[in-house]
Formats: C-alpha cells, sequence, structure tokens
C-alpha cells in the first residue's frame, strides 16, 4: 500500500458565490491538529497510581502555506470582517492533486481565519501562512464534495517588490522605502475566545472572535545617514530611532514597487499606523551591521489591491 | 571593480621594491602569465596572482540585480628554494597587503579582507617549496548597485 503523499492532501474552502469548495492555490504545505482536552478521571476507587484521562472537550486546527499571494486584500478584509469559513479536507487523485475522493479521511467543518502572515523577502517568492481554528464539530463527508478545480498557476510575487513605506508622524502619507530591507512580513491575528457552554451540543469546543491585531516585522542592513541621503533616500535605522522615541503613532503602506533602486510607489496594498514595538540592532564582527524592526498596528487597516505578479 | 581586484593584487605586490628584488621580479598575474623560460629552466622564487572567482552577496531590496558587495576571492601562489626562503617571502606578501590595506589608498574600494594560509609543500620535480596565501576580500561594486 503507498504512502498518501502531501500533495495529495489538500486543504478546501467553500466558495459561496460558486457553491463549490475550491483546493488553496499554490499551496505548499498544510497541517490539521486535533486535540482533545482530558480531565484525570482516576479516583480513591482506583488500585495504584495511574490517570484514567476522560476527554472532555476537543479542537482543532488547520493551517496552510502557499505562493499565492494574489488575494491578499480578500484575506485581509476576511480576518478583518471575522469571515468564517466552511473547511474541508480530503485525499485527492493523484492526476490533478485537486479532486477531492470522499475518502475516510475527508472531514468538514466550520473555522474562523485566526491568524495571517504575508512574508514579501528579498529575492524570494513571497509567502503567505493562514491558519483557521475550527467552530464546533468536525463531520464525516458522506458524499462527493461539489468542487470546483483551479487553474494552476505560476503567477509569483517576488519579495523585492513589495516594501514598506514608512512616515514620520501620523497625517502625511509615506513616501519614503525602508532603506536597504532584506524581509518584510506582515502578521494579522484574531483573538478568539473559547465559548463554549452547556448549552452547546457535543464536545467540540466554540470560539468567538474578540477582537483583532496586526503587525509588521522588517530585516534591513545599516547604512550610514550619508549614503542613505545621497543614494537610497529611504528611512535609515536613525530615522526609525527618531519615530521610537517620539512614541507616537506613524503611517505605514505596503506597496508595489518598481523603478531605480525599487522604490517608486505603485499600488497600495495596505495603509494604516503602526508604532515601533521593538528595534534589535546587531553587529557581529566581520559581518553586516543589520537590525530588525517590529511595528504594532494602531487602529484598523485599510485594505488597498492585491500585490502585483513580478 | 570585483573583477579587477586581482590586478590591484599585481601592481600593490609589483610595486614592493623588496620583493622585486628578492624574487629578481618574477612577479606574475593572469595577465602577465609566467614566461616558458621561467618553467623550462624552473627559476624561484616566484609569485602568481590568481583571480578564483567572486560571488555578488547580500542583495537587499535597493538593488535591482546585483548587490553593492562583490566576494572576490584572490589566491597568491609563492615558490622559493628553502622552507626559510618561502617563509620570508609569504610574510612579506603578506606584511605588504596588510600595509597598502592600513596605509594606502589603492585599496579604499575594499571594505574588508580575510586571510588564509595552505600548508607548506614540497615540488620534486622543480624543486622548490610552495605555498599558497588565500584572500576573501569584501568589494564595493558600486556601478553595478545603488545610483
Amino acid at each position: 500500500m503507498a504512502t498518501l503523499k502531501g500533495q495529495n492532501f489538500r486543504i478546501l474552502t467553500y466558495d459561496a458565490v460558486a457553491s463549490k469548495f475550491k483546493c488553496v492555490g499554490m499551496a505548499t504545505n498544510c497541517t490539521v491538529n486535533l486535540t482533545a482536552n482530558t480531565d484525570d478521571a482516576s479516583t480513591k476507587d482506583d488500585v495504584g497510581g495511574a490517570q484514567k484521562p476522560s476527554v472532555t472537550s476537543k479542537s482543532w486546527q488547520v493551517s496552510v502555506e502557499s505562493l499565492n499571494v494574489a488575494d491578499t486584500a480578500a484575506i485581509l478584509a476576511a480576518i478583518k470582517s471575522y469571515t468564517k469559513f466552511t473547511l474541508l479536507w480530503d485525499e485527492t487523485t493523484v492526476t490533478d492533486n485537486q479532486t477531492p475522493e470522499e475518502t475516510a479521511l475527508a472531514r468538514t467543518g466550520s473555522a474562523y481565519l485566526n491568524d495571517v502572515t504575508f512574508n514579501f523577502n528579498d529575492r524570494e517568492n513571497a509567502t503567505k501562512s493562514l491558519q483557521f481554528t475550527g467552530v464546533g464539530q468536525l463531520a464525516k463527508v458522506t458524499s462527493t464534495p461539489s468542487y470546483e478545480e483551479i487553474t494552476p498557476s505560476s503567477a509569483y510575487t517576488k519579495g523585492q517588490f513589495v516594501r514598506l513605506f514608512l512616515g514620520s508622524d501620523n497625517t502625511a502619507t509615506p513616501s519614503r522605502v525602508i532603506a536597504s530591507s532584506k524581509s518584510l512580513s506582515l502578521h494579522c491575528s484574531l483573538s478568539l475566545e473559547d465559548s463554549t457552554t452547556k448549552d452547546t451540543d457535543g464536545n467540540w469546543q466554540v470560539q468567538e472572535p474578540t477582537g483583532i491585531s496586526f503587525d509588521i516585522s522588517t530585516n534591513a542592513l545599516v547604512r550610514s545617514n550619508d549614503v542613505i541621503t545621497s543614494t537610497v533616500q529611504g528611512q535609515a535605522l536613525a530615522d526609525l530611532m527618531d519615530v521610537y522615541e517620539a512614541s507616537e503613532p506613524v503611517k505605514f503602506q505596503i506597496a508595489n514597487v518598481s523603478g531605480a533602486n525599487q522604490r517608486t510607489k505603485g499600488a497600495v496594498i495596505v495603509e494604516g499606523s503602526v508604532v515601533i514595538t521593538a528595534l534589535n540592532i546587531s553587529a557581529q564582527n566581520r559581518q553586516n551591521a543589520t537590525y530588525d524592526a517590529t511595528l504594532t498596528g494602531y487602529g484598523e487597516y485599510t485594505v488597498g489591491e492585491d500585490p502585483a505578479e513580478s | 571593480m570585483g573583477l579587477d581586484t586581482s590586478a590591484l593584487f599585481y601592481r600593490i605586490l609589483s610595486g614592493n621594491a623588496e620583493l622585486e628584488k628578492l624574487t629578481d621580479g618574477r612577479i606574475y598575474s593572469i595577465a602577465i602569465p609566467m614566461p616558458e623560460e621561467n618553467i623550462n629552466e624552473s627559476l624561484v622564487p616566484w609569485v602568481i596572482i590568481l583571480f578564483d572567482g567572486l560571488n555578488n552577496d547580500d542583495a537587499t531590496k535597493d538593488d535591482p540585480f546585483e548587490s553593492s558587495t562583490d566576494n572576490v576571492q584572490i589566491s597568491i601562489e609563492i615558490a622559493a628554494q628553502t622552507p626559510d626562503d618561502l617563509m620570508d617571502l609569504a610574510q612579506l606578501v603578506r606584511d605588504t597587503i596588510h600595509d597598502e590595506m592600513v596605509n594606502g589608498h589603492t585599496f579604499d574600494s575594499i571594505y574588508d579582507y580575510k586571510f588564509s594560509a595552505a600548508a607548506m609543500q614540497y615540488d620534486d620535480l622543480t624543486p622548490c617549496f610552495y605555498t599558497r596565501l588565500s584572500y576573501s576580500c569584501s568589494v564595493s561594486n558600486v556601478k553595478q548597485s545603488e545610483s
């Protein structure tokens, strides 16, 4: 009996418009975590010291990693509006890696998209990572799910063509990129609270969203101010230190870029305000000095357009 | 600049009068190959500067294609009659490069370098003792990067 290969175990999401399930496109990995919470049911009546765990509640989580960032706007809008997804996972045929086969592995259920990370790293394909947390029970799939094939795509977005623009205050539209940046990631998180009560049927945990937060991380080489001013015209470490010391929110935009040194702003993907919550400088002997900045979202973000293909 | 680094090393070493005298002018490079008579007559000592390639490293989002730094590998092969002569010659080559890095202007575009040396070996055909000094240089690549 052949071992099931990763490409033939796929996560599908329900498309309400098409009334069909579709595979998460350009996926590279997925994980399904099924967890059981237990109470020790051993008592003084039991001889010996062994535990007797009894399952009191169950929960499940699904995560998917993908090279597709062409749906960035939709994903950011979905997490912001507390959208509940219907998920399905199943073994798929080896001929197209997409057609669900209604195997004994197949399960479906509702879940909140509660954690999203987009990575736009220099000279790498942009990636996204989605995490769903189940709400209520998982059901066995008893009939062939209605699904729609997706067209295999090679429309990658290279990380160097998406950059972070950061302002010096919370009023003006930011016009300067983070100079000499190497990596950029945008992380959004939906807080979920366990809302399982005695009214809840079965022992599956039920979650309800309570709030949203986002943060941005970037890594860059440290350049001297002279070099930044004369060549790159971007925000250097010293500028970020000024923002950090001012302790005030500043405007940001994550946008497509083009032109010389990739700093001409194109379509804006997401914008809003952030405060700098961490600046870590690393200066290893005989290596380029670098710094990592963490910017925590201040208020709501505004969703723009999807990243351009590159 | 990265591709010219071996020529710079040649200029520095051939400009050192003491080295010129010790080697009797036998300082060579890719552009100035060892003459046939030197090979036929097994004349030592000699110094050869070789370009061992480069890699363009640590690009950032500011760099459209290439980063502003090349990591250039330069080797200097040295041969001499006796182990003592070889060590003296290798030390002189090393000091000459180091002095230029610290005090000279030729190496303004070299940010940094790492030095290593191979074990001494004996060639019984020539016969001579020989070794290889290796330099890994971080060199400016301004033309290809930020404008």
